[in-house]
């Protein structure tokens, strides 16, 4: 079998020296590539025992298959940009908060110098001039220093312009609307969640128990179950029906659900 | 012991005096063990009395000892904490090998093994994924700590004319209105100088700064040596990094009746982690898994393209092999 292997990689090695005939090229190797599969699959059995008699084995590169190889790294592509979607959202909220907020204040201090029946004078009039006057200065500033581009108009257009770089690829980069339960599980986890922690924290630093108590351990536990939800919960990555046949696609779903579940199950052990 | 039984042990210490001292049967009114009814009926009589009296001394006593134990549970809980913490502190020894052995298993763990499954519950039983796409095999890390904790970056190569910038002679007519950057280009044969005005393209300093800071820049030009280096300095002069290499029109292969393509062999050997933008498929024939594609600029000034280009770049920093995911513009293709 490493023989084989070894052969393939040769001959894979010789089409990609000579790749610019590329259409007769590719057929061949894929071809080679496709008599590879079968004859893996043959001898599935016999390698699958001996990788579990060795424990940890050390596996060439060769073994892993390319549909693997590809949906892994288009896992690690995924999860950084939902990293991405996810700061590029903050940075909107907090800013448009901001924003709002000096925009609230100024609103206010207008309403008080021109609006208001009374007049108002003196330094209460001076507080309220310069107030406007600085938040004017700093909205143009923040407008002129292109603030504003980067932190309200690029993260607005984040999906847009991600799609727009990655459509050439085939993929796509799409939102996930969460059902109403999903929202509200959501919810009881992030509140069981910050409620453990804080329990923990007075505990063991106010109260001075130790890790192993039943409190502290009861409290530890809970954290562990009220674990966000991982996976593509907000933001995945889609392969193009164009490009890809349906069971690539679904494959890529699966493939994706699958290590998130055993990623999921992974952390809650280590956690333990 | 957990410290839930600890507890019940110790409330139940202060309890026990009570019944003795009060009670000499060990069947008294609110004692546990019934041996027969016949038996209860006779000590029935015999500690009617004594009953009476119990029953006036837990009136006070009992809530007393309750307030008491409520009082001092959290001191009771504290001490259970400081005994076990002496208990830890007694077999930390071992403890610390145990860990130290974990830590050392974390680090040996190659993530590049990945591990051996068949799709659960596939769709299509067996046939699943196994037919065209071999079986699926799972990383026990999404990211390799060998690509995570790396020092070295992955390599950017990109190109020049009509993807960074774009350049054009006088008499040329721009429809930009800014005049652009001067260079004077003076080719060592004829001697002649030459002046080119050089526009960049829209966010060409946001883009060079930004992925500066995720890779080794190098520009790959397919023009001469005399002309780019005058506007690589000027380009490198307006962002944060610099670019690690250069390479001209030397550096390609030629090849008649096509052009100039930028052979990536001369960048690394290791092609998984490099990454080519260039505008012309030419440059990238030999390398058209490593690249990536973006329109050639020539003055349009609402071009985003470079900003489009960012967050995936910024992604691609951490895959193990960028060839798998520049190699899905062929399709399926890609999947073998």
């Amino acid at each position: 079998m490493e023989n084989l292997q070894s052969k393939l990689d040769e001959t894979e090695a010789n089409l990609e020296v000579s790749k610019k005939s590329t259409s007769t090229a590719r057929s061949s190797r894929l071809n080679v590539s496709g008599s590879s599969i079968s004859s893996q699959a043959g001898s599935e059995r016999k390698r699958s025992s001996s990788r579990t008699s060795s424990g940890k084995n050390v596996k060439s590169s060769s073994d892993i298959t390319s549909a693997s190889k590809i949906f892994r790294n288009l896992l690690i592509l995924e999860d950084d940009l939902r990293h991405q979607a996810h700061r590029q959202k903050i940075l909107k909220w907090e800013f448009t908060l901001f924003l709002s907020s000096l925009a609230g204040v100024a609103g206010f201090a207008f309403y008080e110098l021109y609006f208001t029946h009374d007049a108002i004078t003196g330094f209460h009039r001076f507080i309220l001039q310069f107030l406007l006057l600085f938040i004017a200065i700093t909205v143009a500033l923040f407008h002129l220093g292109g603030e504003y581009k980067r932190t309200i108009v690029i993260p607005r257009r984040f999906f847009t312009s991600t799609n727009k770089g990655v459509r050439q690829f085939n993929v796509k980069l799409v939102k996930v609307h969460s059902t109403w339960n999903e929202q509200f599980t959501d919810y009881v986890r992030f509140v069981s969640r910050n409620v453990a922690f804080i329990n923990i924290y007075m505990l063991t630093k106010t109260l001075r128990l130790s890790e192993s108590n039943a409190l502290v351990t009861f409290w530890r536990s809970v954290t562990i179950r009220s674990q966000p939800r991982i996976g593509a919960v907000d933001v995945k990555l889609v392969l193009n029906p164009r490009a890809f046949s349906a069971e690539v696609r679904e494959g890529w779903e699966i493939y994706r659900d699958e290590f998130w579940a055993r990623e999921g199950a992974r952390r809650r052990k280590t956690r333990l | 012991m957990n410290a839930i039984s600890y507890l019940s042990n110790l409330s139940s210490t202060p309890s026990n005096p009570i019944s003795s001292s009060s009670s000499s049967s060990s069947s008294s009114s609110h004692g546990v063990l019934v041996e027969s009814e016949e038996e209860q009926e006779d000590n029935d009589e015999v500690n009617q009395f004594q009953n009476e009296n119990d029953e006036g001394e837990s009136i006070f006593l009992k809530p007393f000892h309750l307030i008491w134990f409520v009082i001092t549970s959290p001191l009771i809980l504290i001490e259970y904490g400081l005994k076990s913490k002496q208990k830890v502190e007694s077999t930390s020894r071992k403890g610390e090998i145990i860990r130290k052995k974990e830590v050392d298993d974390d680090l040996a763990e190659d993530e590049m093994f990945l591990q051996r499954d068949t799709v659960k519950g596939g769709l299509r039983g067996k046939a699943f994924g196994t037919k065209k796409m071999g079986r699926f095999l799972f990383p026990k890390k999404l990211v390799p700590q060998s690509i995570l904790f790396a020092e070295r970056k992955k390599r950017l190569v990109v190109d020049l004319d009509e993807t960074l910038i774009h350049s054009a002679t006088r008499s040329v007519s721009h429809s930009n209105s800014a005049q652009g950057h001067m260079v004077e280009v003076r080719f060592p044969p004829s001697s002649i100088s030459t002046l080119y005005y050089v526009h960049k393209r829209p966010h060409c300093d946001l883009f060079l700064s930004k992925v500066s800071k995720w890779y080794d820049l190098i520009i790959f030009t397919a023009s001469m040596k005399e002309y780019a280096d005058p506007v690589i300095d000027w380009l490198e002069s307006s962002f944060t990094g610099k670019f690690c290499k250069r390479l001209y029109r030397h550096n390609c292969v030629v090849r008649e009746g096509v052009g100039y393509i930028k052979d990536l062999s001369v960048v690394t050997e290791v092609l998984d982690e490099v990454v080519l933008i260039d505008n012309s498929p030419t440059s990238y024939a030999r390398n058209e898994d490593n690249a990536i594609q973006v329109e050639g600029w020539i003055s349009d000034p609402s071009d985003t393209d470079l900003l489009n280009l960012l967050p995936l770049l910024e992604a691609l920093r951490y895959v193990t092999d960028v060839r798998s995911i520049l190699g899905l513009k062929n399709g399926e293709k890609a999947l073998g």
